[in-house]
């Protein structure tokens, strides 16, 4: 297996806290319930970016398993106090656990965290299992429900595919008609949608609010330093070219059509605000994993960087959620501007774009601590909203 | 600190092309153009009265 020497592997935890620094407790708890997925989609960090941890995992999380983080999860709210915490079913595809495997998740977790911390529960999914019966459940179990999807659904299946190549988008635009119905609505939690900047932005996102999401999260394809992101046309920032587009579109509508979740985060924090993405600004990530077969895991999409990124050698049997807010790993991530290279902190928008995603700095040797492999493209797009920001707040300051 | 919302002044933070937010008050808010703007600067409001402590997310879910 190849390690990273890099950075955080060598942070000094103990000194840190001996220095002052205080560990945020977790408030998102992502279940691997099913290691296995009913696609292939090309870009998946799961399967395609040179981790194969989940052939070695139980396909789908046993019932102990989930009492026993739920258990753990309990303990941590207790110790933290905290009023809210949230579990995410995740995979692989989470529905492939079916109709009772879900019910008995869900209901295992609604025991263990019976009355201290109020459980909020999520599924984020492809949506291709996502029919009548399963929406009834989840919305009897108060799951919240993300789907996937690119856009319009020539776009969707230039990457989200069957194995044997057939497109998925017919599927999952029979789930997003249900999902959006009156009556499954209040169970929406919104849309995923990766960036292809091949793809027409106005187009993607007019295809995507014709469901009333929510919120559309588009996420940049996963890439480091060592894996670029595909970069077609003269443009040296196409990702940010394309956000510009759909910030555009959004922000001039005549009514708030959706939220954007990257764009909403840009704006608080040009606003002064801070960011609840871990995607942009400098907010303590609070985010873990819990595997199939209970191991404590940092973000999963830490996988993208080299197998085995997201490693702490902890287990829910054995190890509390305590003692994972001491991983290096973990710790890097809530250290804000303490955590970012050099050549960022020369940097006049540091503080909004905080180096991006932490998984887009991995660079061989070095590890994380390096500017994202997307500075430009953030950079670009964040200039862009300052700027229409500027604009508008200026007219209202001399309206007042 | 803000002497309008109490907001930290976070001008590093916004860089130099954005004006404070938190000295425009809310009831000039009515007659902006801008619904989206309008929410964020709304949202923002709510997080510095609320005051509670601002994490991240994790990234592949809505």
């Amino acid at each position: 297996m190849i390690r990273s020497r890099g950075w955080p592997t060598d942070l000094d935890v103990a000194s840190l806290i001996a220095n002052g620094f205080q560990p945020y407790a977790f408030r998102d708890f992502v279940f691997k319930i099913h290691q296995r997925c009913n696609l292939a989609c090309d870009y998946c960090y799961v399967y395609t970016m040179g981790d194969s941890s989940w052939r070695d995992r139980p396909m789908a999380m046993a019932p102990e398993v989930v009492r026993a983080a739920a258990q753990r999860i309990a303990e941590h709210a207790e110790t933290h106090r905290l009023d809210e915490v949230r579990v995410i079913l995740h995979g692989g595809e989470p529905l492939m656990v079916g109709r009772e495997g879900l019910r008995a998740t869900v209901s295992e977790l609604r025991s263990a965290i019976a009355g201290g911390a109020r459980l909020r529960v999520a599924i984020q999914t492809n949506g291709v299992l996502l029919d009548e019966r399963m929406l009834d459940l989840l919305g009897e179990e108060g799951v919240e429900v993300g789907v996937s999807l690119d856009g319009a659904p020539a776009d969707n299946d230039r990457h989200r595919r069957y194995a044997d190549g057939r497109g998925s988008a017919a599927a999952v635009e029979r789930a997003l008609a249900l999902l959006s119905s009156e009556r499954y609505r209040p169970n929406f939690a919104g849309i995923l949608s990766a960036v292809d900047p091949e793809t027409d932005p106005v187009g993607t996102y007019e295809a995507l609010i014709r469901y009333r999401p929510p919120v559309i999260d588009f996420l940049l394809p996963h890439a480091n330093w060592n894996r670029p992101p595909a970069r077609p046309g003269p443009s040296l920032t196409p990702y940010g070219d394309w956000l510009i587009s759909v910030f555009d579109r959004w922000y001039d509508a005549p009514v708030r059509e959706t939220g954007i979740r990257i764009l909403d985060e840009i704006l608080n924090l040009v606003l002064g605000g801070a960011s609840r993405s871990e995607h942009v600004g400098l907010s303590p990530v609070t985010v873990v994993v819990v595997e199939s077969d209970g191991s404590i895991e940092q973000v999963d999409t830490l996988r993208a960087s080299y197998p085995g990124a997201g490693e702490t050698g902890l287990h829910v049997a054995t190890d509390s959620f305590d003692d994972a807010l001491r991983h290096p790993g973990v710790v890097a991530r809530q250290l804000g501007v303490r955590a970012l290279a050099a050549e960022c902190l020369s940097c006049p928008i540091h503080r909004l774009c905080g180096a991006g995603h932490y998984p887009h700095r991995y660079s061989f040797g070095s590890g994380f601590l390096n500017r994202s492999v997307y500075c430009d493209d953030l950079s670009r797009i964040i200039a862009h909203v300052q700027s229409r920001v500027a604009i508008d707040l200026e007219r209202l300051s001399v309206v007042g | 600190m803000s002497e309008t919302t109490g907001a930290p002044d976070s001008a590093e933070t916004r860089g130099d092309a954005v004006p404070d937010v938190t000295r425009i008050p809310l009831s000039q808010l009515e007659p902006a153009e801008n619904p989206v703007l309008e929410a964020a600067i709304r949202r923002l409001v709510d997080e510095v009265t609320d005051g509670r402590e601002v994490t991240a997310q994790f990234g592949n879910s809505p």
